[in-house]
């Protein structure tokens, strides 16, 4: 056996035998077992639910009866986001976004049902998952299985045995990378391999994300273990490795990605719901109602392209061209309110991105929540889809109104055929391409993050000199 | 033999650990101004006779006393009337010496004089200038003198001391030496453990020679040779491997 | 005792661990009270954007029923005119604990048209993103990080004394340690718990002035200050059982990890497991369900293009009134099924949050601040039964078929609702409770020690 390996053989021994570490790894392993356990179960539980609401309102829409298209328009039909098996890894943005949107007519509504609306319990740093066990407490246990690899030997005096044995200083600091790697992997890994299998068993999964998603969390691990490690070369005593991890664990893993938002929300302030829709209220009012102030002129319009002098002459109905003129205004405003809106967001995101200089969260967490499906370009995705079927919703009832409501109006009615030809909601998810396109910034980022750590660790070999003497 | 009543007193004192017996049935009395040195080896039961006057040890059987409080029934009492000095002085290493001193007077709830430490310090022979660096700037004679110049400052009325010529040079030994004997002069009860046996012959009024927790002689030095004390204990730890 | 307590701080002071620790504690705390002016004025310009909105739909509504030219056939229309905006009072402390303010609407619109499931459907534009990851608010500072900054400066209490052989000669100098230990953690809970109330007093000069505020801040503080002597107290305990320092910080930053993190997050599993939360899909689907089975002919939307005569238009909006309190009357036991299983597991999910310490602490600075669940939710219902009121308002006049007139505007129902503001005693009792029970096992340890 080489002396390398000997070494970690060592602290493998070592490791297992240590109650307390043993003890917090267990602890650890159960909660990441736990909350795979709740998220498949939400997930499952959610999704099921989804598929028997979609059933259920259908046959509701189809079973309205006689009706005027444009009465059916307002109580239309939901559309609701659909939740991927790996969000059972990680649920991201989930809780804090709705999850369904009312396609109504003359209104865009923003998406509602957020569980957050219903939960008392908010943990200090996100739902309670996988990837939070992940990125919140193994990087903790790393912390504090690493403090000691090097300076308790130190402490010891084993450490200058090891050395006075002709291991070279980098060979023990790639043995210590190692045996710390060899748990955090055993650990990390157990939870990961897990989740990977049962967010298979929770639905059709990609395997290209899924194993990009674990390679991203093996990059992420692998940066805490080599700053932990070259803590533990540098500190006099493992007590102060262990404050300096615990303090450098608090910084980066619980304070920054905190403190980004608070410098986003400063940077680039999201507008109030209150001053959104007093926004959009006074947009729509700018633009000529065909209701009342543009009706001269619209029905001007509308009259020469049918040939007509009289709105009564016309071969269509009235009542419903001015339906659909008034929801083409109004969807040019809301273009420009929730384009304006997303555009914040986007900035707020770029704020963000600030904190990976001090921490490799925020970067993980972003590449984590959009190979999981569950961050918020997924979430916009929807909710520009669902406006997307809205409009097609209406503007096929609205249709059928102008087309066979002429001097009917809102007194035409129409049946069961109408409402089976309107399509549901189906959502389509950005393909892998388009996820990983707007990703490459933040791999970049790991990557930086574990080449710096690698080598900060692989430095920090220097406080070995002159130990062997 | 002394009439005035006992400052420490042990009675049939004994501590047990599991099976072994580290102190067996020690009787043991040191009266105002006596200097009683324990002499033996390592694991006679010198230090474990300190620690039960300290209290840091509960008794297996019999009783320690200072100044008639029972050690085990009130230690913080006890501990009161008591000074200490370790075998190896420990200090708060960043902070001076003044400092520490100040700090561990405040402990024993008295306030420092200058005037009265520098004196205790000048009898120590403790550089003047040394005083207001960082104790951990300290050599082990220095340590070993602020340790003292620690107890003399509580005006208690017994001194344990363990081992507290342990690794002095002979110049600082003698220093220590001569404060031990004038602060015995004084009034103060002193109790010290050593294996040194020429040092124990210069500073007590009574030597207890150890062995296996077992108080196997006491002796008056004064009536003895240093070399005929020597022949003695020798006799005394060679008994054993017979 | 006090040349003690001095020569500690000294030490403190001196220590440049401590002081860095410091240093990240007056960080947070910058940032905080930033964050906290920031959601403060967000939350104001809300409640002021609404506020004004409220006072032109009220201005414009006295208007229109004071326009003797507006014909019959239009002002039969009125009550469907009628908006009111509901508007919660800003929470005394909300820039102290952000709590719930980000989540729980604070202001809506009624009209005679707004049901129950749709009065605030128009919140909730907040970015998830930003939810998600939470900010830096007082309250976070106060639970989860000035509890490390102070296990910091403290987990060697005595432990790190142990371990240089120090110990003994403490004990064999002061006979117990006791008053050591009391006048190490005097000083060190002080330098954490000042720069806090330093920051609450920086709150307090440059915020709003509400009533009740300095009040708030001061049980606020209290509340605080009681968490960190929970912590003071662990940490005196920890340090009398025979460890070493590193043990002792081990054991420590394990404790708070268990409390702050741990606990929480294995009550959500609990809750959840339990108590199901109700699904919103189902509720969604369910009352469409009964709002289809309860009418025959849907109501339309606009009367006045549906007919020019009166007549017409006073049956249309009958029709549209009687449709409404048909669908309200299919939906209401939909939502009470669903609110009271919500209620049960909300109701879980506090009674578990007692076992975490930190829970408590949050629950107590929340509810002070007035940006805790029970108040949010309080306002819905209030909101609820206003609208109640309202539409009943409204739909007399519809039912009658009588035009609105300037004198009824004095009639119309008006919302004004104040949060109660009870105090979090009972949360207050367990802290202290817990800090003295600890601080009483602690000494009476270190009173019984051997440093052997």
């Amino acid at each position: 056996m080489s002396i390398v390996t000997a070494i970690i053989a060592k602290d493998l021994r070592e490791l297992r035998r240590a109650r307390r570490v043993f003890a917090m790894a267990l602890l650890v392993l159960a909660l990441g077992l736990t909350a795979l356990a709740t998220s498949y179960v939400r997930i499952a539980a959610y999704e099921s639910d989804r598929a028997a609401t979609n059933v259920a309102d259908r046959a509701t829409w189809e079973a309205q009866g006689a009706r005027n298209p444009h009465s059916a328009a307002h109580f239309s039909k939901w559309a609701f986001k659909p939740l991927t098996a790996q969000a059972v890894l990680d649920p991201g943005i989930a809780a804090f976004s709705g999850s369904a949107v009312w396609m109504e007519a003359h209104n865009r509504n923003p998406a509602v049902a957020r569980p957050i609306d219903d939960q008392t319990v908010i943990l200090p740093s996100g739902d309670f998952s996988v990837a939070w066990v992940l990125q919140v407490l193994m990087p903790l246990l790393v912390a504090v299985i690493a403090a000691g690899c090097v300076a308790r030997e130190r402490e010891r005096g084993t450490l200058r045995l090891m050395l006075a044995s002709g291991v070279g200083e980098l060979g023990l600091v790639r043995a210590k990378l190692a045996s710390i790697g060899a748990v955090t992997l055993l650990l990390g890994g157990a939870i990961s391999a897990i989740g990977a299998v049962a967010a298979t068993g929770a639905g059709p999964v990609d395997p290209a994300q899924l194993v990009l998603w674990l390679i991203a969390y093996a990059a992420f691990l692998a940066i805490v273990v080599a700053v932990s490690v070259a803590v533990s070369l540098r500190a006099r005593s493992s007590g102060q490795a262990l404050m300096v991890l615990a303090g450098l664990w608090l910084f980066a893993i619980i304070l920054t990605p905190r403190a980004a938002v608070s410098l986003a929300e400063y940077a680039a302030p999201a507008p109030t719901s209150e001053k959104f829709w007093a926004d959009v209220a006074a947009a729509k009012e700018s633009y000529p109602s065909p209701f009342a102030d543009g009706m001269e002129a619209f029905g001007a319009k509308v009259m020469a392209q049918y040939g007509v002098t009289r709105l009564e002459d016309l071969p269509v109905s009235f009542g419903g061209l001015q339906l659909e003129e008034d929801e083409r205004l109004g969807n040019l405003v809301y273009d420009q309110q929730f384009a304006a809106l997303f555009a914040v967001y986007a900035r707020q995101r770029e704020w963000l991105r600030w904190a990976n200089l001090v921490s490799p969260l925020p970067a993980l967490q972003n590449i984590s929540m959009a190979l999981s499906g569950t961050d918020m370009p997924h979430q916009i995705a929807f909710q520009q889809q669902a406006e997307r079927r809205r409009r097609a919703l209406v503007t096929q009832l609205n249709t059928d109104l102008i087309e066979n409501g002429a001097g009917a109006d809102f007194d035409y009615l129409a049946g069961p055929q109408l409402w089976a030809e309107v399509k549901d909601f189906a959502f389509s998810p950005p393909s892998l391409g388009a996820t990983l396109a707007q990703l490459w910034r933040d791999a970049l980022i790991l990557l930086i993050w574990l080449v710096a750590a690698t080598l900060f660790a692989l430095r920090s070999a220097r406080h070995l000199a002159g130990e062997g003497r | 033999m002394t009439t005035q009543p006992p400052v420490l007193e042990a009675a049939g004192l004994t501590k047990r650990f599991g099976e072994a017996v580290a102190l067996d049935r020690l009787d043991l009395q040191v009266a105002a101004g006596e200097t009683v040195c324990l002499l033996g080896a390592n694991g006679a039961g010198k230090t474990t006779t300190i620690n039960l006057f300290l209290g840091f040890l509960e008794p297996s059987a019999g009783t320690a006393l200072v100044d008639g409080i029972e050690v085990a029934r009130s230690p913080a009492a006890a501990r009161r009337r008591l000074g200490y000095v370790a075998e190896v002085v420990a200090l708060y290493p960043t902070l001076t010496g003044a400092e520490n001193l100040d700090f561990f007077a405040q402990l024993a709830g008295e306030r420092v004089d200058p005037g009265v430490r520098d004196a205790i310090l000048a009898r120590l022979r403790f550089p003047a200038s040394a005083i207001d660096l960082p104790a951990g700037s300290y050599s082990k004679g220095m340590r070993q003198k602020l340790g003292l110049a620690i107890a003399l400052m509580k005006q208690a009325s017994a001194i344990l001391l363990d081992e507290p010529l342990s690794g002095l040079d002979p110049a600082a030994a003698n220093d220590l030496v001569a404060v031990l004997r004038e602060t015995a002069a004084g009034g103060t009860a002193l109790l010290i453990s050593t294996h040194d046996i020429f040092r124990a012959k210069d500073v007590a009024t009574r030597i207890g020679i150890m062995r296996h927790g077992q108080l196997l002689a006491m002796i008056d030095p004064a009536t003895l040779s240093a070399s005929e004390l020597e022949a003695i204990y020798l006799t005394h730890m060679a008994e054993r491997t017979e | 005792m006090l040349r003690l307590i001095g020569l500690e701080l000294r030490m403190v002071l001196r220590d440049r661990a401590a002081l860095c620790l410091l240093a990240v504690l007056a960080g947070a705390l910058a940032l905080a009270c930033l964050s906290g002016m920031a959601l403060i004025q967000s939350q104001a310009e809300g409640r002021a954007t609404a506020q004004v909105r409220q006072s032109e739909a009220a201005e414009q509504f006295r208007e229109r029923l004071a326009d003797a030219a507006l014909p019959p056939e239009e002002a039969i229309l009125s009550p469907y005119r009628l908006r009111s905006v509901l508007i919660a009072p800003l929470p005394v402390l909300v820039d102290f604990s952000a709590g719930r303010a980000a989540i729980d609407p604070y202001a809506t619109t009624v009209s005679m048209r707004t049901s129950r499931d749709t009065l605030f459907q128009r919140n909730g534009l907040e970015n998830p993103e930003m939810l998600m990851r939470g900010g830096i608010d007082l309250a976070f500072v106060v639970v989860v990080l000035a509890p490390l900054v102070l296990i910091g400066m403290l987990y060697g209490l005595f432990a790190a004394d142990r371990d240089s052989g120090v110990a003994r000669l403490i004990v064999a100098q002061a006979g117990s340690p006791v008053r050591l230990i009391g006048a190490r953690i005097i000083p060190r809970l002080t330098l954490v718990v000042l720069p806090i109330v330093a920051a609450v007093l920086v709150q307090l000069a440059i915020g709003p002035d509400i009533a009740g505020r300095s009040q708030a801040a001061a049980v606020w503080l209290l509340v605080a200050a009681l968490f960190l002597s929970f912590w003071a107290a662990c940490g005196a305990w920890v340090n009398s059982l025979d460890i070493g320092a590193e043990t002792a910080a081990f054991s420590l930053v394990a404790l708070w990890a268990l409390i702050t993190l741990v606990l929480p997050a294995a009550f959500s599993a609990i809750v959840q497991a339990s108590y199901p939360p109700p699904s919103r899909f189902e509720q969604i689907a369910t009352a469409r369900a009964a709002e289809v089975a309860s009418t025959e002919v849907y109501e339309n939307d606009h009367p006045e293009i549906a007919s020019d005569e009166f007549a017409s238009r006073l049956a249309s909006i009958r029709k549209t009134w009687e449709v409404a309190q048909k669908v309200e009357a299919a939906t209401a036991p939909i939502d009470r099924r669903f609110a009271a299983q919500l209620a049960a597991q909300q109701r879980f999910a506090e009674a578990l949050s007692w076992a975490s310490p930190a829970l408590v602490a949050k629950h107590a600075l929340d509810q002070t601040a007035g940006t805790d669940a029970a108040t949010g939710q309080r306002f819905r219902v209030a909101s609820e039964a206003y609208l109640t009121a309202f539409r009943r308002y409204g739909g007399g006049f519809v039912a009658r078929g009588a035009i609105m007139q300037s004198a009824d505007d004095a009639q119309l129902p008006r919302f004004s609702w104040s949060p109660a503001r009870p105090l979090p005693w009972g949360r207050i009792a367990t802290l202290l409770a817990l800090a003295a029970g600890l601080l009483a096992l602690a000494v009476r340890r270190f009173a019984r020690l051997r440093p052997i």
